[in-house]
Formats: C-alpha cells, structure tokens, sequence
C-alpha cells in the first residue's frame, strides 16, 4: 500500500506544477511508469545499434566506402555499384541460381510438412504420437555444419556411405558434391530432412484448436475420413499455411545462407552462387564494401517488396496477412 | 473396430484400417530416415579405420574401436574447442533471454507510451535489414572483431521470438498482476516475481531455441573470431571434415592441426558437436508445443 500513496503524491506535486494538461497527463504517466521505461533500454538499445544502425549503414552502397575515411569520409557515388551489379554478367547466373533454388523450395519442400502434419494427426495412439513426434523434430537441432559433415562423409568418392549405391543408381561414377547437376537436389534434400519434421510443429499446434465435436458431427453425417480432412482439418490450417506461405515469400531470395554457403566449391560455384554468398565473396574476400553492400541491399529491398505484395493478396483473400 | 460416436455405433470401414497401418508404416519410415545419418555417424565413430573406408558397417559398428576419442582427446583442442562453445552459448542464452524476455514484459504493457509505435519498429526489422555488410561494419567499429561479444551482441534478441514471448505474456490474465501491485510490487519485482513463474514452458521452449542458436553457429564466428584458440567447436568441425576429406572447399579459417586426420576422426568431431544438444532436448521437447502454442504463428 504505502508505494501506492507515494505514486499519488507524486502524481499530485507533478499536475500541480505544470501549465498543459496534456503534457502534464504525459508526464504523470512517465513518472509513474518510469521503471517500465528503464527496464525497454537494454532491447531499444539492441535493436537501435544492431538492428536500425546497419539501415543507415546502406548508405555505404551509395559510396565508394573507405574504412580509413569511414561513413562521413567515404565519397558519394549515386548509383554506380547498382549500375555495375546489374550490367554483370553475374547477376544474372545469380538470379538465376537463387530462383532454381527458391522454387525447389516452395514447390518439393513447402507442402511437405503440411501433409507430414496431417499424417501425425491422424494417429490415434498418443503415445506412438509423440515417439514420432520428438524423432521428426531433432534434426532441427544439428548444425548446418554438422549437415554439412555427414554429406561430406556420407558423399565422399572415396569412401562415402552412399556414393557405390548412387553409382549404381545412375550407372556411373557419381560426385554428389561437385557435380553442378546434383546441386538444387542436395540443397533441397538437406533441408527436407533437418527441417521437415519440425515445420510440422506450427501446423499441429493450430491442429489441436480444433473442436472434436466437428470431427463428431461429420462421421454422424456418413463423412469418411479423406472427407473430414478435406472439410475440417485443412480450413482449421488454412490461415497458418497462408501465413507461412507470406513468410517463405519474403524471404523468397534468402535461401539458406550458411547452408549453402558450406557446400559450396569451386566446382559447383557456378550453380550455387546465391546473393548472400556473392556479396560475402564480393565484400570479405575481395574487398569491394560497397559493391557488396548495394548487392546485399538491392536484396533486401526486392526482399521486402516481395512480402508486401504477398500480405495484400492474402489480405485481398480475406485473410489476415501477416502484418 | 466399431467407435461410438454421439450414442450411434459406427464401424470403422477396412480402407480406414488399412490406412491406419499404412500411415502407422510410413511415419515409422520417415523416423527412421531422420535418426539414420545419426546411428550412422555414431557407429562410425567406434569403428575402426578399415571398417569405415571399406564401408563394414551401417548403422551398428561390426567392431568397435575407440582409438578415434583416444585421438581426439591427445591433445587439448577439442576439449578447448568445447569449452569456449559452452561458454559462448551459456552466456549468449542468458543475455539473450534477460533482454528478450525484458522488453516482450514491456512492450505487453498497455499503458506503455508508444506502445504501437515500439511493435512496428520491431515487426519492420523482420521485414527489413541492412543485411550482411552494414552489419559486420557496425559491429566492427564497436570493437568487437575477435571477441565473444560479436557473437553475443549483433543477434541477441531474435524479434521473432520476443513478439512469441510478448504474446504469451499478455495472454496471462492482468488481474494477477494488479494483486501484485496491490501488495506493493514495483514493476521489476511483479516480472520476477508473477511473470516469469508463470511463463516457465515458454521461457524453457525460448532458452532452448538461443541456446541452439548459440551452439550451432559458424558463419559469425567465420566472419568475427580470427584467434584460434577463441574457435567454437564448429569451427574446429568444419576444418576437421574438410581436412579428412581431403576437400577443395574455401575453408575461410586455417586450422593449426598440423596432420590429416582420417576420417573416423570427423565421425567423432561430428558425436561430439552434436552431444549436448542431444543430452538437453529430450528434457525441453514436452515444452515445445505448450510454449509455442500460445503465441502461435503471428504474435
């Protein structure tokens, strides 16, 4: 009780002392929430420095970036790295890559978990449930570079696991790692396996909203269970799978960086360069901050481009969009 | 089989049954698809050397050899290696966490001035970012080049996850809290106090999320960490892998292992790198759907 008294004196000294009702309404609150102020500094400091800082920081894209000048030293130059980058015969094998890749993804991986989800779902034991739950989610867990490793062994001509029987598969000797033809194929198999089993989690979660009475109700009516899937568990996800669908389409040009970036060699570069990795090679091998930095934004901002168009379709669609 | 169903008895046709053994068949496949590479690495790990390059084995070891650990462990950088992994991600997950959690209690509050504003500033950031190089220019002219905090610092709070926290924050009723305040709880004491035993689910769901975060992590580490006795251990994986493969992959780091190691040797590194996760998930995974179900996909 006595902090409540101490806030209502305070309250009263601080209304007495100013002229504007309104400022002085502010102010009260200010004061009087000034801990709940304190305790945001630590996150608004984060996200002004690592987050909006880098924002201001494109502006290198827009210079030829010195790091002895620094960003007020740096000479302006308009556009011209956008120029360069976009007359470079790279940017199109570039874009090229990044949409082969895009596409594997949305089209072979996307509706993988959704009916993976759907599977579990129709599991009656609950505990065998959760067993084949809890199996599905670990891969989650490892790292790329673990991924990374296990394909290295697993692949490797000379002793991996699988390359006699890919060999046989195909009739010939087959180099999983270096072969540009087998590239999409990798990518997309590692990420179906390490993240297959936990997209499903997003889909069960919204699963388990579901009122058991419909199911009840259906199988009254003579609806067998395809039916009862078609009719009632898949309008139960519908806005879940059209809100993941937002997000993979924002991110429609970042394709797993660090992934790929550690299954890339200089025999399949060709096929696997992706923004991300240019404008890592571009700017720390070679050095050239500025031309990485357009690169990257040039990115960035079709990046988000692409997510808004997405939210208002579905927002066209009756749904709520992400945003 | 014959169900219940609203006081009617329904029998369930033979399609439904056989589709319930088939799935059954099936969801047992893909397990054992996503365990596989595991067993794999593990029996290949206590093989012997010849076992492996003549490939004697699948997913239990014909004989077991440990002189792959007894390698491992001859000379302290692995277990150097480890140490600084556990101490990046012990330290990285409570930072991470008292901040995330920190601000997700704040911005729940209504009577937060600008509250909207605040969300939207933090919505726009997963939407928008200056990307990789503004990034690393940032963090270096702060200094953090070849120290801890530049793995620490530039991603410690994941927005998406602090808008998750926010949601199951602010789906605990208020009254709970104006007790509390009641009782002469400032704001501060009422988080540690009422909140945060309340959100225990979610802050074991969101701890565990960081901490793989933090483990896991190798292009950081690849772009800031130059000193190789700071490596984490997936450095020090990622050279070993490449090194027994013989690889042309641009390993960006030199490693200071002046041999080739053979390659059970990797298939150790690999046990290794990938234990302590193992060790922790089961005891955080029966949290998983009950934190994340609450904030559900949007927040």
């Amino acid at each position: 009780m006595s902090s409540v008294g101490k806030n209502e004196t305070r309250k009263m000294k601080s209304a007495g002392g100013t002229g504007k009702a309104g400022t002085s309404k502010t102010l009260v609150r200010l004061k009087k929430d000034r801990l709940l102020y304190i305790m945001l500094i630590p996150g608004c400091l984060y996200f002004l420095i690592f987050k909006y800082g880098p924002m201001l920081g494109l502006i290198t894209a827009f210079q030829d970036y010195n790091a002895m000048l620094g960003w007020f030293g740096s000479k302006f130059v308009g556009f011209k790295h956008f120029q360069r980058f976009f007359t470079d015969p790279k940017f199109f094998q570039i874009f090229r890559n990044t949409l082969v890749l895009a596409f594997c993804n949305i089209i072979v991986y996307f509706p993988l978990p959704i009916i993976l989800a759907l599977l579990i779902n129709e599991v009656k034991n609950s505990k065998y449930k959760n067993l084949v739950q809890s199996v599905l989610y670990l891969p989650h867990f490892v790292s790329w570079v673990v991924v990374a490793g296990i394909c290295a062994t697993m692949f490797s001509a000379e002793s991996g696991a699988l390359t006699d029987v890919l060999s046989r598969l195909f009739g010939r000797e087959v180099r999983v790692l270096s072969e540009p033809a087998f590239f999409p194929a990798l990518i997309t198999g590692q990420v179906i396996w390490k993240e297959c089993g936990w997209g499903t989690i997003i889909f069960l979660a919204a699963l388990t909203g579901v009122d058991m009475q419909l199911y009840e109700a259906a199988k009254v009516d003579g609806a067998n269970r395809w039916r009862q899937t078609w009719h009632i568990t898949l309008p139960a996800i519908k806005s879940t799978i059209i809100t993941m669908l937002i997000l993979r389409m924002g991110n429609f040009l970042n394709t797993g960086f660090e992934q790929i970036f550690l299954m890339l060699n200089s025999m399949n570069r060709e096929v696997g360069e992706v923004f991300d990795t240019y404008v890592y090679q571009t700017a720390m091998t070679n050095g050239r901050i500025s031309y990485g930095s357009a690169v990257g934004m040039f990115k960035s901002v079709v990046c988000l481009i692409l997510v808004m168009i997405s939210n208002k379709i579905a927002q066209k669609a009756g749904e709520e969009g992400v945003y | 089989m014959v169900e219940e169903v609203a006081g009617k008895k329904i029998k369930k046709s033979v399609g439904s049954q056989i589709f319930d053994v088939v799935n059954i068949i099936f969801l047992a496949g893909v397990a054992f698809i996503c365990m596989a590479p595991f067993l794999f690495v593990i029996s290949a790990s206590l093989s012997p050397l010849g076992d492996v390059l003549s490939r004697k084995f699948f997913i239990y070891p014909k004989h077991i050899d440990l002189s792959s650990y007894q390698y491992l462990f001859s000379s302290n950088t692995l277990v150097n290696a480890m140490g600084n992994s556990f101490v990046i991600t012990v330290v990285g997950t409570t930072l991470s966490m008292s901040v995330t959690v920190m601000t997700a209690y704040v911005l729940s509050k209504p009577q937060l001035l600008g509250r909207k504003v605040l969300n939207a500033l933090v919505v726009f950031t997963m939407l928008f970012s200056g990307g990789m190089i503004p990034s690393y220019l940032v963090t270096s002219s702060l200094h953090l080049n070849d120290t801890w905090w530049a793995l620490w610092l530039p991603g410690c709070v994941s927005a998406y996850n602090m808008i998750l926290i926010r949601t199951s924050i602010s789906a605990l009723p208020s009254e709970l809290e104006e007790a509390a305040v009641m009782d002469g709880c400032n704001y501060f004491q009422s988080f540690v106090r009422i909140v945060l035993p309340l959100i225990k689910p979610t802050l074991a769901t969101f701890s565990l999320f960081y901490a793989v975060g933090y483990w896991n992590d190798y292009f950081n580490s690849v772009l800031y960490i130059n000193d190789s006795t700071k490596y984490p251990i997936q450095i020090w994986l990622r050279n070993i892998v490449m090194l027994s493969a013989g690889g042309f992959a641009d390993t960006t780091s030199v490693s200071d292992l002046g041999y080739v190691p053979p390659q059970n040797i990797s298939y150790a590194v690999i046990v290794f790198a990938t234990m302590p996760i193992l060790c922790i998930y089961p005891f955080v995974q029966r949290f998983f759907t009950k934190g994340m179900m609450v904030g559900s996909v949007k927040g």
